[in-house]
């Protein structure tokens, strides 16, 4: 049941990703639902979910999305997901503000490890510019936090 | 045995196995020396003599496809370059027959320019359909003045006369026809005859034509000018007829002479039509 839910978030996140980057391609990178799936599932489900989550979204995100190398998104992804599932099983983060928080330091995590990592294998990917980091970050807490109330608010179920 | 002792052990040993998982895989992937990573490398070794061969047959196909276009582009130049040529010949013919026709024209103004009367250039329209034909049409008849009987010449020689005669037509008999006859005299020795026609089955290829009731004793040899004599009240005197071409001795009374015209009646297209006889003087010489 767990794996369905986590296919049916990664299936709409591949559906809104593509959305975007057929009505907004110049818009596509400022925003992460694959990232909002793995952080959902690490805050409520602990690090090993996070991690099995980031890792899955993150080869979708590759293979659909990503360059001739496959797996940095994954790699980079499954250690977020651990990260943000280690964070939600030591401290409560149910708050808005500590989900901005949280949601603010994965996205900037998630693109500082992600071009680290082509920077050490030479892959040689394009890099987002500082202020385009920044709003990504700010997006993605934004839609993050509201989508979780909303998922939050049908499944009657808080993040541990 | 290694045994999980929590969900935080598993949790590490997940994110270790994940990280050395992905680092292998991504090393996998990147570049091995000659620019592809050894997974790139097996499969492109195996898969590239079938993309090699896919690769010929486009390439054939298409080579195949290129001089069937240009082929066909060939074939339809050489169409185009060939109806071109045809439409260049028809106008070449035009302007060659033009330029004969603006000739003939000429000799005509030339000889009308001679003539003491008034003449009328008419044009044939019809003839027999056969190189002896004995009869033409032309386009000229009593509404532009011709009258019957009204002699008909060329530059080149007499034709014949109007037979008929409708208002904007008129039927020429020609002086080969069998039941046409001229009265002519040899210019140099100033001898009467009269020439007759002959059956075109008979006609040579000459064309020649009899001069009858010509003596024995008349002086005529062959290349003898023939010219009319304006005794038969239709030709006025004078009017080149054609030359001797053959004489022999015939009967005791009379020589056997042929006469080869002067006109050239196969190639008849404009004509010359005098007036009437009686309205017409004699030349004072031979016109020709």
């Amino acid at each position: 049941m767990k794996i369905a839910w986590v296919a049916l978030a990664l299936a709409t996140a591949l559906l809104v990703q593509t959305s975007i980057s057929l009505l907004a391609p110049g818009y596509a990178r400022l925003v992460d639902p694959f990232l909002l799936v793995l952080i959902y599932r690490g805050l409520a489900y602990g690090e090993t979910e996070g991690l099995l989550a980031g890792a899955a979204a993150g080869w979708v995100q590759d293979i659909h999305f990503g360059g001739r190398i496959i797996g940095i998104g994954g790699l980079v992804k499954g250690v977020i997901g651990y990260l943000v599932g280690l964070l939600g099983s030591r401290f409560v983060i149910s708050g808005i503000g500590s989900r901005l928080l949280v949601l603010c330091v994965a996205s900037l995590l998630d693109v500082l490890i992600y071009e680290w990592l082509t920077l050490a294998f030479d892959v040689g990917a394009e890099r987002l510019p500082l202020d385009l980091t920044l709003w990504r970050a700010l997006i993605n807490a934004a839609l993050g936090a509201s989508s979780f109330a909303l998922v939050e608010r049908h499944l009657r179920r808080e993040p541990r | 045995m290694i045994t999980l002792h929590s969900d935080a052990q598993r949790g590490r040993l997940l994110l270790l196995a994940l990280v050395l998982s992905h680092l292998l895989i991504i090393t996998r992937q990147v570049d091995a020396g000659g620019g592809l990573s050894l997974l790139e490398a097996s499969v492109l070794n195996v898969l590239s003599p079938l993309q090699r061969a896919v690769a010929a047959i486009f390439s054939t196909v298409g080579a195949v496809a290129d001089g069937y276009v240009n082929l066909r582009h060939v074939r339809e130049d050489n169409q185009r370059l060939a109806e071109r040529l045809r439409a260049v010949e028809i106008e070449l013919s035009e302007t060659r027959q033009m330029a004969q026709e603006a000739g003939r024209l000429r000799t005509l103004l030339d000889l009308r320019a001679s003539l003491p009367l008034q003449t009328t250039v008419g044009e044939v329209i019809a003839t027999e359909g056969v190189p002896w034909a004995s009869m033409i049409t032309i386009n000229k008849g009593s509404g532009q003045g011709l009258a019957l009987n009204a002699p008909v010449i060329s530059p080149t020689g007499v034709l014949g006369r109007v037979i008929a005669l409708g208002h904007s037509a008129a039927k020429v008999q020609l002086i080969i026809d069998r039941d046409a006859g001229v009265g002519v005299l040899i210019e140099r020795s100033r001898t009467r005859g009269v020439l007759g026609g002959q059956r075109p089955e008979t006609l040579s290829a000459q064309g020649e034509l009899p001069l009858k009731y010509i003596p024995a004793l008349a002086d005529v040899v062959v290349g003898d000018a023939v010219v009319t004599s304006g005794l038969d009240q239709i030709f006025p005197k004078g009017l080149m007829v054609g030359h001797v071409s053959r004489v022999q001795a015939g009967t005791a009374l009379l020589k056997e002479v042929w006469v080869t015209p002067s006109a050239r009646f196969d190639q008849l297209e404009e004509v010359l039509v005098l007036p009437k006889l009686d309205e017409t003087p004699s030349f004072p010489s031979t016109v020709q």
